[in-house]
């Protein structure tokens, strides 16, 4: 005879389960499992992985889930199998209802008479009543009134074969829950009631080893330090072998022949529960909606053929009959294959997709490698022309493989929830959901949790977390030996048993699920029945959100569409609406010439702040090295700035080929054509395809499949015996497919698909285009939409750089946008409201109104404002020119204004007597007079201090005296000086990133700006033990260190050592008075 | 109260205790012993809980009568490992 777990929790089970459906499977079936369950609290989190894992372990998966039944604790509810789904979707419905009837109350139940109804309707479901079960606690006081509960579950569920009782032995302390004398009552109780009763481990996880984790997730749950709350009574809830469990069984029977029985029905259980993935799941049979609601007639391909050929015009209107012969030659190849793969449906959905974003006048733009087809460009999926950019569909699509492929469409950010919102609208809310995802622990959530759970002291957690930086938790203990900031962590840990318990359970908790979260951007579109096969739950933005993440949707076949929010799109697209409003004038941005050599100008500077894609300190700096003039040469430097090519040592190659450093190599004149744009360098997807097609005759399609087994290291020997073969054949020498080979072999994963590279060039471009041509509104959108890396603040230091005028707060003219203004010379950018700490959306509604007020009286009075926030409007300037104190001739002073607010705020009247309330601010309404004015400093203090912004002036300014005292070099002026220079340079720190490093060591980039431009330094190992603490923590930093050139316009510092500007400030004023 | 320790219990294949001496009397164990597991305060008692450090949490226990020449009492054993010592709680006899 055999045994099967019923009840087992994944880690899908946030903060109790353990283990991985993956590692469950696999130690299953070691075990010699034939079956195996899942079943998770509150829903079908890890359901997915747990049948794609069985599948892959060769074992029967079985899927239940562990629901709350009110006021009747907890139950396991398994989905009976080979039912045609109708096992699968009662949980799906049930566990939907569990969490959509509740409303904003976070806690998913269901009632009694809720799941007796479904029942009723369809009884393809078992429900254990166990050890959480509230006949499990009451019968511990009372059988009879556990009796009772049980004639209550009876008589709400009276279908025969759907209740069983769950007899679990965990050898917990006799009289408690669990234990093997309550095994025996709860095996009684069933016997008396002629309910069956099966043995389950209500496990959670996979060995004894795993009860410590289990207790730092029952901490995390519970938000309490361990020992404070009800903890596990032991360390048995274990996945235990089947002989353990025979065993369990005799010990609660005390009798063979009884316990034979109950083994015997948790097996004919387990049976009627195995489930056929294809059939109860839907597995691998892809889902698109009806054609009906597509609102299509006939045969979908015939329709897809249709509207692809008809865009052809329109989309290439001066093609002559060569390039037109081209176009059909590629669009036949590319229909046939989509075809073949049956996916027209598909593509006619994302078009559609398409076609409504663009009727809702939203800014869109395809990315990744669906850039690559031709169907996509004509379609209007997708802005890039496959042809002329060279880009290939067999990236994007072969038939070869068969799984769906992904095509993502940016659009504006701001306006991402409208869309999904006319998404549901459009194909009805049963054939929609969001797309969910699973965050699991990271380091520092991980050791903040764990700091919680051991009791240690939140602001000594604060400063671990905070030097914890790129480390996954899992390596926790080697990154604490290496890394200069956390040595005095490590040390502490040698005498402190705390944290060195801390270490250690921090890295059990690494990668474990914590919470569910609406994904990014994905949406499942499915047909009808899609509620049969995924249960939902509220998100936040009030739509029903799938229970599956995007790693469940190749397995279920769902259509997954990534409508990505790009802050860039919303800040391009209230660029042009300001100019519009402003200026009177239409940009278009796809009709914008694409070879504008100013916008390309304007890029070579390295000013790249607020361009998409090659604002980072190190696309910066790249920029200057490649000084790119034609929207080719965007394509490469952004594929060029990945992982895979920097550790592939890509770029010095190119940059000294396009720079006549040295003569690019083409290796064999066939290969000239697929290498000219690159130099010589093999950088994308697309060449290296071109490459094995021309040398070995294969179609572009097999080329994509070898190049995909590169990767492997067990399927790339194939690949190389292939190549060999057929390019002799071809008749190339020995010695060039050697060399060819290897360069293919290196290239491995380093590559990049190039329609990657182009879909993210085309805004990076727009973005160029409209920073060079219409600055003022640029800044403005940007700090509406803030889509960079950088703060805020740094927009503005870069709008002072480009004499883009900034205007105040101003609660006459600000409103919760930035707002072009025409003064009277030129336009300048008004700030928002919105950027005042504190302030509600209230307040801001209420401001905008009442626009515009006479008098400060009349701002209190109708505005409303809190009394703080009145201040702080204040503080800001905001109330100047509301209060007649702006201009120069002012006869009174920011002061005054303070000391009025004061008064009026103390003798605020009681709110619902109006014209008292006028009178007394009516007498009230003159400015006291002779209060001094804040100083410059203090004035910049309170902008920083309210807005995280200076707005009047640089904060560097006020080290002025000291730094040039110093010799401190600016940073627009590095770029005059010879290499080796020994300089200092200060600035306030806006970013900091250790990227991943070819060597493996760590390098941490920092950028300063200091109000002329950023100065980006290099801390190499030595430097950064001297001060690393500093790097991550202190905002206002003096570095020294040489100049290093690294191109035309590219000049780095190789830091030295750096210093905390405020320390010297102290030190240096003390001793110059 | 003070805890008693035991010497000398002897053990079954199961690990479950046949007979002990306690104040002196010698005790046959006179039911089928109930095994259960009690945990540690691990986190007060440990200062290194990496993965497979083994086992930290459980102290095994047993309840079970036994019987002296005189008496008849309800015992609860704490095993613990891994010394493999003993301690005994009468319950009640």
């Amino acid at each position: 005879m055999g045994f099967t777990h019923l009840n087992l929790a994944s880690a899908y089970s946030a903060h109790y389960g353990v283990n991985r459906p993956e590692q469950l499977a696999a130690a299953a079936s070691a075990l010699g499992f034939e079956a195996l369950a899942v079943t998770d609290r509150d829903g079908l989190y890890g359901a997915v992985k747990h049948i794609a894992a069985c599948i892959r372990e060769g074992i029967h998966p079985i899927v239940g889930v562990n629901l709350e039944i009110t006021d009747m604790g907890r139950v396991v509810i398994l989905a009976h199998g080979h039912t045609s789904g109708s096992g699968w979707s009662v949980i799906c419905r049930a566990i939907s209802l569990a969490h959509n009837s509740r409303g904003k109350e976070r806690r998913p139940r269901l009632s009694l008479d809720e799941l007796a109804a479904m029942i009723r309707e369809n009884p393809s479901c078992s429900v254990l009543i166990g050890p959480q079960s509230g006949i499990a606690s009451k019968l511990l006081v009372s059988p009879a009134s556990a009796r009772e509960e049980l004639d209550s579950w009876l008589s709400a569920i009276p279908q025969p074969g759907v209740l069983a009782i769950e007899v679990v032995n965990q050898l917990s302390k006799p009289g408690s829950i669990a234990s093997e004398e309550h095994a025996r009552a709860m095996l009684r109780l069933a016997d008396s009631a002629g309910v069956p009763a099966v043995i389950t481990n209500a496990a959670r996880y996979l060995e004894p080893d795993d009860a410590l984790t289990a207790d730092v997730l029952d901490s995390a749950r519970h938000l309490e330090q361990l020992g404070l709350f009800a903890m596990q009574p032991n360390a048995q809830a274990w996945m235990k072998p089947a002989a353990m469990m025979f065993r369990l069984a005799l010990d609660v029977c005390e009798d063979t022949k009884r316990a034979q029985k109950l083994i015997q029905k948790t097996e004919q259980l387990a049976s009627r529960c195995i489930l056929d993935p294809e059939s109860d799941c839907g597995f691998g049979r892809p889902k698109t909606p009806e054609q009906q609601a597509l609102g299509i007639e006939g045969n979908p391909f015939e329709v897809l053929w249709q509207k692809a050929h008809s865009a052809v015009n329109e989309r290439y209107p001066n093609a002559k009959a060569p390039q037109l012969a081209q176009i059909q030659h590629r669009l036949s190849k590319e229909l046939i294959a989509i075809n073949e793969l049956g996916f027209a449906t598909y593509f006619l959905t994302v078009a559609d997709v398409a076609q409504m974003i663009r009727d809702m006048r939203i800014r869109s733009a395809a990315r990744g490698s669906g850039a690559g087809s031709l169907v996509n460009y004509l379609l209007g999926i997708s802005g890039v022309d496959p042809i002329s950019e060279g880009l290939l569909f067999e990236r994007f699509l072969s038939t070869e493989r068969s799984t769906l492929p992904d095509i993502d469409i940016d659009v504006e950010s701001a306006r991402r929830h409208e869309i999904y919102k006319n998404i549901f609208r459009r194909y009805g809310g049963k054939r929609v959901t969001l797309l969910s995802m699973q965050s699991t622990y990271r380091s520092r959530g991980a050791v903040r949790d764990s700091g919680m759970a051991l009791g240690i002291d939140e602001d000594e957690i604060d400063q671990i977390a905070k030097n914890i930086w790129r480390f996954s938790a899992r390596n926790f203990r080697g990154a604490m030996e290496k890394k200069p900031e956390l040595a005095r962590f490590s040390s502490d840990t040698k005498t402190n048993d705390r944290l060195n318990l801390l270490v250690d359970i921090t890295e059990r908790l690494d990668r474990l699920p914590r919470h569910i979260s609406v994904h990014p951007c994905g949406v499942i579109l499915g047909n009808s029945s899609l509620l049969s096969l995924t249960p939902t739950e509220p998100s936040g933005i009030g739509l029903p959100m799938s229970q599956f993440d995007k790693d469940d949707m190749d397995p279920m076949g769902f259509l997954k569409l990534d409508v990505l929010g790009v802050r860039m799109q919303s800040a391009m697209a209230y660029t042009i609406r300001e100019i519009a409003r402003v200026k009177k004038k239409k940009v278009d941005l796809d009709a914008v010439d694409r070879e504008d050599k100013s916008v390309f100008e304007q890029i070579r500077t390295t000013n790249t702040l607020g361009i998409f894609q090659i604002e980072s300190p190190g696309q910066r700096e790249l920029t200057g090295k490649h000084q790119p003039t034609r929207f080719n040469d965007l394509t490469l430097q952004i594929s060029l700035f990945r992982p895979g090519p920097m550790k592939g040592n890509m770029i010095k190659p190119y940059l000294d080929g396009r720079h006549g450093l040295i003569t690019p190599d083409y290796l064999h004149p066939d290969l000239r054509p697929i290498l000219e744009e690159s130099y010589g360098v093999v950088v994308f997807h697309e060449q290296l395809m071109r490459i094995m097609q021309k040398m070995t005759g294969c179609s572009l399609a097999q080329a994509d499949e070898m190049r995909r087994k590169l990767g492997k290291e067990s399927k790339a020997a194939s690949v190389s015996n292939y190549f060999h073969k057929a390019a002799a054949a071809r008749g190339y020498q020995k010695q060039l497919i050697e060399k060819v080979w290897s360069i293919i072999e290196g290239f491995g994963s380093f590559g990049f698909c190039k329609a990657h590279g182009a879909a993210f060039a085309l805004p990076t471009y727009h973005s160029a285009w409209l920073k060079t041509h219409y600055p003022t509104e640029f800044i403005a959108g940007l700090l509406t939409h803030d889509p960079g890396m950088y703060p805020r603040r740094l927009l503005i230091a870069e709008a002072r750089r480009l004499g883009v005028r900034i205007l105040p707060i101003d609660v006459n003219r600000s409103t919760n946008e930035y707002l072009v203004e025409k003064m009277a010379k030129g336009h300048g950018v008004r700030m928002a409201l919105t950027e005042i700490a504190g302030i509600s959306n209230r307040e801001i509604e209420r401001i905008i109104c009442e626009q515009p007020f006479r008098d400060i009286a009349d701002f209190y009075i109708r505005a409303r404002p809190a009394r703080r926030t009145l201040e702080r409007l204040a503080l800001i300037g905001a109330l100047d020119s509301l209060a007649g104190i702006s201009g120069e001739e002012a006869q009174h002073s920011r002061g005054d204004l303070l000391v009025h607010i004061r008064q009026l705020t103390a003798k605020r009247p009681a709110v619902n007597d109006a014209n008292q309330l006028s009178f007394e601010l009516g007498s009230l309404d003159t400015l006291p007079q002779g209060n001094p004015s804040p100083s410059k400093q203090e004035r910049l203090d309170q902008e920083l201090k309210y807005t995280g912004m200076d707005i009047s002036a640089h904060q560097i300014e006020r080290f002025q005296e000291m730094l040039d005292d110093l010799g401190v070099v600016r940073a627009s002026e590095l770029v005059g000086l010879r290499s080796n220079t020994e300089v200092l340079v200060a600035g306030v720190r806006v970013a900091t990133q250790t990227p991943p490093m070819r060597s493996g060591k760590r390098v941490v980039f920092i950028s300063l700006d200091d109000g002329t431009g950023c100065a980006d330094a290099t801390f190499f190992d030595e430097a950064q033990r001297r001060c690393s603490s500093l790097l991550f923590q202190n905002r206002l930093l003096l570095i020294s260190g040489k100049t290093r050139r690294t191109g035309v316009r590219g000049v780095s510092v190789l830091a030295e050592n750096a210093w905390d500007l405020r320390q010297l400030w102290l030190e240096w004023e003390k001793k110059a008075s | 109260m003070q805890i008693e320790t035991l010497s000398g219990v002897v053990v079954d294949l199961d690990g479950a205790p046949v007979c002990f001496i306690w104040r002196g009397s010698e005790y046959l164990v006179a039911s089928r012993p109930v095994r259960w597991y009690s945990r540690r305060i691990w986190w007060e008692e440990s200062s290194a809980a990496p993965k497979g450090a083994g086992p930290l949490m459980e102290v095994e226990m047993w309840r079970l009568w036994a019987t002296s020449e005189s008496s008849r009492t309800l015992f609860e054993l704490r095993h613990l490992q891994p010394a493999d010592s003993w301690e005994i709680y009468p319950l009640e006899s």
